[in-house]
């Protein structure tokens, strides 16, 4: 029971996570978002998680590479 | 197809493996199909790139360096085997193209790892560097034949390689080329006797002082290189096709001194003496082709030639040394297609190694085979996205971490290497938008727009398009930047995209009705120091290069204030190809001190202005222009100059038109001065989500 729950938890988060990200990669948000007023907070924003992300994925590779 | 380009689609072979046509892409650092600097991996982007290279028809398609032991977590190559399990079916489908492929497998870069200031500061100490070792062991990555000073840090030297080290590497080409050649990889390429990177630093008796096997006499020098192919060989078969990256001459006078193409100097490197015997015995070690260019670190232009280098600037070399060997040569370094076709078919040489054109557009193969060269975008030599490793005096690589982690990008073309960020989607909201201004980031938001299905109309103030670039490709030696406009004004007029000359719009009210969208795309002017007595007899660069002032005979000697790139290369067309007399005054501590130029073009400037003998004053400023003169403050005190004109290059400010509001975006030099670079991602960035 407690199993199923924490799997139901993980599947919802994980959905309404994909949901978001395909919500914020849509035309109409991006083109909010990029409204013109604030074109540079939000390129700077992106770029800075971007290199983040490189580096979150150095652990991954890592890993990946000790897979049999 | 033109019959000039026929003798580049003829097959050759390797070793036995044939080649389609004649056409080699050379590598290039980040398009590395197991990533760059991170720890190995399968990258899909690199594999991407790659596999469309081989699509347009590139008939030995080189992914970008592979450095034998990761830099970032320090396992070999050869111990991925999750990586090599996602090869296989890659390869199997790349062959579906008819190319083939070859990994590039590096010795490392021992005193040319371009080391950024961290990097520094962990390999300049002992404990710091052991206790980071597990992940990142800078004095390894940066250890070569013998103790010598890196290129890029002062106060920093490369340790020696022990023997076992040596051996130990070795051993694991032989392995990585082992599974590489059961994944279904084509063959390989040793990096390389080339460059100044590690296997040149043994082979160069300046830099490799060891009395052991491998230092002394020619023989010893190249050992190491030697003892790779044996080992591949051995491991792989005799008949998996091994290449080497091989530098002819290192056209170097001294550590991080080059020689410029036209200079006579006494070589530091190798010479072509040298190199006639060595070609020799990496053949005769199992080598099956060399591909050839010149230049070392210290001589980066050679071997990444920027605009000031001559075309073909290494082909002489090359062709002189094939003589001297049987296996098949390649030629890299700014190489035209039709003259590495002429020479092919006179037999002087068997391919053309071409690289960064690959990445300013991904179908210039089919287009000359379609006969549509001039829809070609030309690559300008700026380095700007794909290889801009910086450094000025006192620096060590400045280089921003999202660069480093990225080269293979491409300034001119934003889906390079970023295919997944930059993209054309189709719009479901078609708009109809104005821009401002027809220069280069004016332009390329026009494709773009018009490519999403947008309906732009450009507002250019002038009767051209180009804008400022206009002014920037009006060097002698700038003939690429001058095709790039050309280009654009042809895509432009081929998209059907409606441009209104001579209408300046200082008010974006004017306009704001009939539109949806405006971008404000107006650049730069120049910047201003009033506090200069005399600042305002100062010329600006639009009227020195684009209104000709340059070839005014009257115009003799030119200071320039301010030792910027535009300075500098302004100051390098008057003094090579104007024969006049520029002088350059820098406020800081040296010529073109800027994070976003690369040292090949940088240390081409600043090689050249000592070459040529051009009075260069750094840490001195002016601080008043008169009729004929100006006064330049130096440490040393104040100097009364005799002049024709001071050039005002001190740099640009950004010129909007408007403010920020809704339905506004800034493009260009408008946001913030940059680079071709800043300008065509930006107006991606904005065009995309519009």
């Amino acid at each position: 029971m407690k199993r199923s729950k924490v799997l139901f938890t993980v599947a919802c988060v994980g959905g309404v996570g994909y949901l978001a990200a395909r919500l914020l990669q849509s035309d109409a948000v991006q083109s909010k978002l990029m409204g013109g007023k604030y074109d540079d907070t939000v390129l700077n924003l992106m770029e800075k998680a971007r290199t983040l992300g490189d580096i979150l994925g150095w652990p991954i590779h890592f890993v990946r590479a000790l897979l049999p | 197809m033109n019959k000039q380009y026929e003798p580049l689609f003829t097959p050759f072979k390797i070793c036995d493996v044939e080649i389609p046509n004649r056409i080699v892409q050379c590598s290039m650092g980040g398009t590395s199909l197991f990533g760059w600097l991170e720890p190995s991996h399968f990258d899909t982007e690199a594999a991407d790139f790659l596999l469309k290279r081989a699509k347009d028809g590139v008939g030995l398609v080189l992914p970008g360096m592979q450095v034998i032991r990761d830099t970032m977590g320090r396992k070999w190559l050869d111990q991925n085997r999750y990586m090599y399990r996602q090869l296989k079916p890659y390869m199997d489908e790349y062959h579906k193209t008819g190319g083939k492929l070859f990994i590039q497998l590096a010795g490392g870069f021992g005193r040319s790892m371009a080391v950024t200031p961290w990097m520094a500061a962990l390999g300049r100490n002992n404990l710091l560097n052991k206790l980071a070792s597990p992940i990142v062991d800078v004095q390894y990555s940066c250890a070569s034949a013998s103790e010598t000073p890196n290129r890029w840090a002062d106060n920093f030297d490369s340790r020696p390689f022990t023997v076992e080290e040596i051996q130990e590497m070795v051993w694991h080409f032989g392995a990585t080329a082992k599974k590489l050649r059961e994944a279904g990889v084509d063959g390989v390429e040793i990096h390389a006797v080339h460059e100044g990177y590690n296997l040149d630093q043994f082979a160069i008796a300046n830099m490799n002082f060891r009395t052991d096997q491998y230092g002394g006499s020619l023989e010893n020098r190249l050992r190491f290189a030697n003892e790779i192919v044996q080992s591949i060989k051995e491991q792989a078969g005799d008949d998996f096709p091994v290449s080497l990256r091989y530098s002819v001459r290192s056209c170097t006078k001294g550590w991080r001194k080059g020689a410029m193409p036209y200079e006579e100097f006494e070589e530091f490197g190798r010479d072509m003496a040298e190199s006639e015997k060595a070609v020799k015995l990496l053949q005769d070690a199992g080598y099956d082709f060399l591909n050839c260019d010149n230049g070392t670190y210290d001589a980066w232009y050679w071997a990444h030639p920027p605009q000031y280098m001559p075309d073909n600037c290494n082909l002489e070399d090359v062709e002189h040394i094939r003589k001297f060997i049987d296996i098949p040569v390649a030629c890299a370094g700014r190489m035209e297609p039709v003259k590495a076709a002429e020479e092919i078919a006179a037999g002087r040489l068997d391919a053309v190694a071409i690289a960064r054109q690959n990445l300013v557009d991904e179908n210039w193969v089919s287009k000359i085979k379609a006969g549509k060269e001039d829809e070609i975008r030309p690559c300008i030599r700026c380095h700007n996205g794909c290889f801009n490793f910086a450094k000025f005096e006192g620096t060590e690589n400045i280089q921003s971490l999202g660069d480093s982690l990225h080269l293979g990008r491409c300034a001119l073309n934003p889906p390079t290497m970023q295919h997944k960020r930059y993209k054309i989607v189709p719009t479901r909201n078609p708009k109809k938008v104005a821009i401002i201004g027809g220069g280069v980031g004016g332009m390329e938001s026009a494709l773009v727009l018009k490519q999403r299905g947008h309906t732009p109309v450009i507002f250019e103030k002038t009767g051209e398009l180009g804008g400022l670039f206009l002014t920037a490709s009006a060097m002698t030696f700038k003939e690429h930047d001058k095709q790039l406009i050309d280009w654009y004004k042809r895509e432009i007029e081929k998209a059907g995209i409606e441009v209104r000359f001579n209408t300046e719009v200082n008010d974006i009210g004017t306009i704001k009705r009939g539109f949806d969208e405006i971008i404000v795309a107006t650049g730069s002017v120049p910047r201003k120091m009033p506090q200069i007595k005399g600042f305002e007899k100062t010329m600006d660069f639009e009227t020195l290069l684009k209104d000709g002032e340059i070839d005014n005979p009257k115009l003799k000697t030119v200071v320039f204030l301010g030792g910027g790139q535009s300075s500098c290369e302004a100051a390098y067309d008057m003094v090579y190809n104007k024969k006049k007399n520029p002088i350059v005054v820098e406020y800081g501590n040296d010529l073109v001190a800027a994070q976003a130029t690369c040292l090949a073009n940088t240390s081409f400037l600043r090689d050249a202005m000592e070459y040529h003998k051009v009075p260069v004053y750094l840490h001195s400023t002016i601080t008043e222009i008169g009729d004929g003169y100006c006064i330049i403050k130096t440490p040393d005190g104040e100097i009364r100059q005799e002049c024709d004109a001071v050039v005002n290059g001190i740099g640009f400010v950004p010129a909007p038109v408007g403010d920020k509001e809704a339905h506004v975006h800034r493009v260009g030099d408008c946001v913030a001065i940059g680079n071709l670079r800043t300008v065509i991602w930006r107006a991606w960035d904005i065009c995309m989500r519009i």
